[in-house]
């Protein structure tokens, strides 16, 4: 095979595979309680 | 902070210059701005005390007190709690104060001193008091508050830092200690006996010593949202219970003719104003002469001047976006054609090589050209925050956005947008009412943020012509400040909608501290300039070159045996692309656009290093196309006419305002909301406001006879 199209392919899986981490990493972080629903972060339902 | 390790805490009033000590003790680059609010989550870093001692430093968010109103302030009292019950306690905590508003600045050290931890008085600012011809007696304030040290210090100018670490220093060493007792808040008997029941919970139940127990019990009575802080660590049960003997607290105190509201207040300033006079220091404060910044203030926070010259001010920022980038967007671009030109001549040719070419090369350049573009428009942003015109802002507009469901604090957040919607999104933290804080998450991402202006320039640049309007306006620069208005006016329409369907859940009131004026740090500026510069470079570089990779595939192939025979219309994107176009055709968009608007998801600026791959892609010429040249040479194979008119310019432009485009914005909104139907609200909203918008303008253009 073309040495030229092995080091595409390599490069063209490297770069499709950033391309998914990065979206699935964008809509699975989470770093804040999920015990509220509909309210911002932090902001319990008791006390307010 | 959950690692055992000895570290002492910074705290202060917002815009005390914590952020900027922060700085100086751990050498780190936090943002450090001319407006409150710039630490709305905790941070840690390490400080070189010299002589091979280090401490780790946690940067708490600034607080007017320890009772919490907005998330922000939420964190502290919750960081608190946790000492008070003697867990993770810091070995000292740095209360940072502007000494030119001593008073108030203390009321946050009063609260500080009850916690039984050494405190140490940076007095910051000094240099203000100074300029003012004052004196402050540190030795007075030292035995008045019962501190370990009183530092003098300014930040800004860079002194009193060392005296700082060597206050440090012996605090980490244990041989330094206040040979007074802290000041003690005194609360008289007769609310001393109505708090009683609540003191006695919290001896019991929290195990505080009984000084403590007092004012906090003083401090729950103050406001409900003081007892949130104490859910992770007692039973619902008890959470009731303690709910129950502070509404029976405050119906007796009430009863007595006191506000409960104003009861922590009035005792600790009663407190501050007694000590500072019994100790000769309320010289210090003096309010009634009339500074520079008052007398600048009548004018720029006018009436009627003041939202003049707010417009005038974007105008010529947006105008010297395009006069002042010319030149260093053309060094690029020379730069992107060599870099292509060396690729062509030291490569054989091969797919590797196209790739390279039209794919990376390509793609990649056709966004850096834009970096002079964005750094422009940062410095302007940072010169505007740092000065603290951007408080001013937010003074001036709170009427206005009172009136659409807003809070006078939504402004600076949403000021930030115009950078990038993520920061200003966490920046509503210091939003304390919930209804507000959603609506201004809500619409933040309409604000034009700087990932747009490449879609702006490259449109304007090509599309609009180079005219002068009136004389002095230039219409480029008129089109651009009007997508901006166009996102900003938006916004405000669609949080007063939104309003009306949000229930609220508490009241909320707008006390800002204005800022006096200062002429900006240049390091500070340069500093912001260099991280905005990189994060557009690398970060968002990265993506660009990995989406441009793949897209350059997806425009290759399926190659023909014949490979010269691939027309891009019947490569895989071609073909996503005409799978979408009749959707968007009635917008004037071709099938490359939509695929551009696919790919943008991952960041709005990539629908132009989409169109220069597959423009490129398409040429097979052996030099880069301009991304600019490709569209304007591009003809419609069917009527042959230019596919690229002023009028679809404008439908693009229009579309990219209120386009939802943005990964990373629905993840940091799903973050901040704890909830995914917000983000998906947003998007649909966003979409369609895009959509139609869109439309409109081609539609309404093409009846009206315009092209």
């Amino acid at each position: 095979m073309d040495f030229q199209l092995i080091i595409a392919i390599i490069i063209g899986l490297l770069a499709a595979g950033y391309v998914i981490k990065t979206f699935v990493h964008q809509t699975t972080k989470r770093e804040t309680d999920p015990e509220c629903d509909d309210c911002p972060a932090g902001r319990k339902k008791a006390g307010k | 902070m959950s690692n055992s390790q000895p570290y002492v805490a910074l705290m202060g009033n917002p815009n005390s210059g914590k952020t900027a000590i922060f700085n100086l003790l751990t050498g780190l680059n936090q943002k450090v701005s001319n407006y409150p609010g710039i630490t709305v989550e905790q941070r840690l870093g390490t400080a070189d005390l010299s002589e091979g001692k280090t401490t780790q430093i946690l940067d708490l968010p600034g607080t007017y007190s320890l009772t919490p109103e907005s998330l922000d302030e939420k964190i502290v009292a919750s960081q608190v709690v946790e000492w008070m019950q003697g867990k993770n306690k810091p070995a000292a905590i740095i209360s940072v104060v502007d000494a030119a508003n001593l008073s108030r600045n203390l009321y946050l050290t009063t609260q500080l001193l009850d916690l039984n931890i050494p405190v140490i008085l940076a007095l910051n600012m000094m240099d203000r008091v100074k300029k003012r011809k004052q004196e402050i007696d540190l030795e007075n304030l030292k035995s008045m508050l019962g501190v370990t040290a009183v530092i003098p210090m300014s930040a800004k100018q860079h002194w009193g830092i060392e005296a700082l670490q060597e206050s440090l220093r012996e605090v980490s060493a244990k041989n330094s200690h206040s040979s007074k007792t802290p000041l003690q808040l005194y609360i008289p008997e007769k609310i001393e006996n109505i708090l009683e029941p609540i003191s006695k919970f919290f001896e019991e139940y929290i195990a505080y010593p009984p000084n403590l127990a007092k004012t906090q019990a003083l401090r729950i009575i103050t406001r409900k949202s003081a007892l949130e802080v104490y859910e992770p660590h007692l039973s619902p049960s008890r959470i009731e219970q303690l709910i129950a003997l502070r509404d029976e607290a405050v119906e007796h105190i009430d009863a007595s003719a006191v506000n409960h509201r104003i009861l922590e207040a009035r005792l600790r300033y009663e407190l501050i104003d007694r000590e500072l006079q019994s100790y000769h220091l309320e010289k210090v404060e003096n309010p009634h002469i009339e500074s520079r910044s008052e007398k600048v203030d009548k004018i720029l926070t006018h009436r009627i001047w003041g939202p003049l010259i707010f417009i005038g001010l974007l105008y010529g920022i947006f105008q010297s976006i395009f006069t002042w980038a010319s030149l260093p967007m053309d060094w690029i671009d020379l730069g992107i054609g060599l870099v292509g030109d060396a690729v062509i001549t030291a490569m054989p040719p091969g797919i590797f090589r196209d790739l390279i070419v039209e794919g990376v090369v390509a793609g990649v350049g056709s966004i850096l050209i834009f970096l002079p573009q964005i750094l422009i428009l940062m410095f302007f942003m940072t010169l505007l925050e740092d000065s603290g015109y951007m408080a001013r802002v937010a003074f001036m507009m709170d009427a206005v956005m009172s009136k659409v469901g807003l809070h006078g604090k939504s402004v600076l957040p949403l000021m930030s947008g115009y950078a990038c919607a993520i920061p200003g999104i966490m920046a509503t933290r210091t939003i304390d009412n919930w209804k507000e804080r959603l609506i201004t998450i809500l619409i933040l991402p309409l604000m034009s943020c700087s990932a747009r202006l490449p879609v702006y320039t490259l449109m304007i640049g090509a599309f609009i012509p180079q005219k002068t309007i009136g004389g002095i306006f230039n219409l480029q620069g008129i089109i651009m400040v009007c997508m901006y208005f166009l996102g900003t006016i938006t916004a405000l329409i669609i949080a007063a909608v939104i309003s009306r369907f949000i229930e609220n859940r508490g009241k909320s009131s707008f006390v800002m501290e204005l800022p006096p004026y200062r002429i900006p740090l240049a390091t500070s500026l340069f500093r912001q300039l260099f991280i905005r510069g990189k994060l557009f470079v690398v970060n968002a570089g990265k993506i660009i070159m990995a989406i441009s990779i793949v897209l350059w595939f997806l425009a290759s192939f399926p190659k023909m045996e014949d490979q010269s025979s691939l027309h891009i219309q019947d490569s895989y994107a071609g073909k996503i692309g005409q799978f979408i176009e009749p959707a968007i055709a009635p917008l004037g968009f071709d099938w490359k656009i939509g695929i551009g608007l696919i790919t943008s998801f991952a960041a709005r600026e990539v629908v132009v290093s989409t169109l220069a791959t597959l423009y490129n892609v398409e040429n097979e010429g052996d030099d880069v196309l301009g991304i600019t040249q490709a569209l304007k040479r591009d003809i419609d194979p069917v009527s042959g006419k230019p596919r690229y008119t002023p009028l679809v310019a404008l439908s693009i432009m229009v579309f990219y305002v209120y386009a939802a485009q943005c990964m990373a914005t629905f993840a940091i909104v799903r973050n901040e909301t704890n909830s995914w139907k917000w983000p998906l609200f947003m998007m649909i909203y966003m979409t369609a406001l895009a959509y139609f918008g869109s439309l409109l303008v081609y539609q309404g253009g093409q009846i009206m006879g315009l092209s």
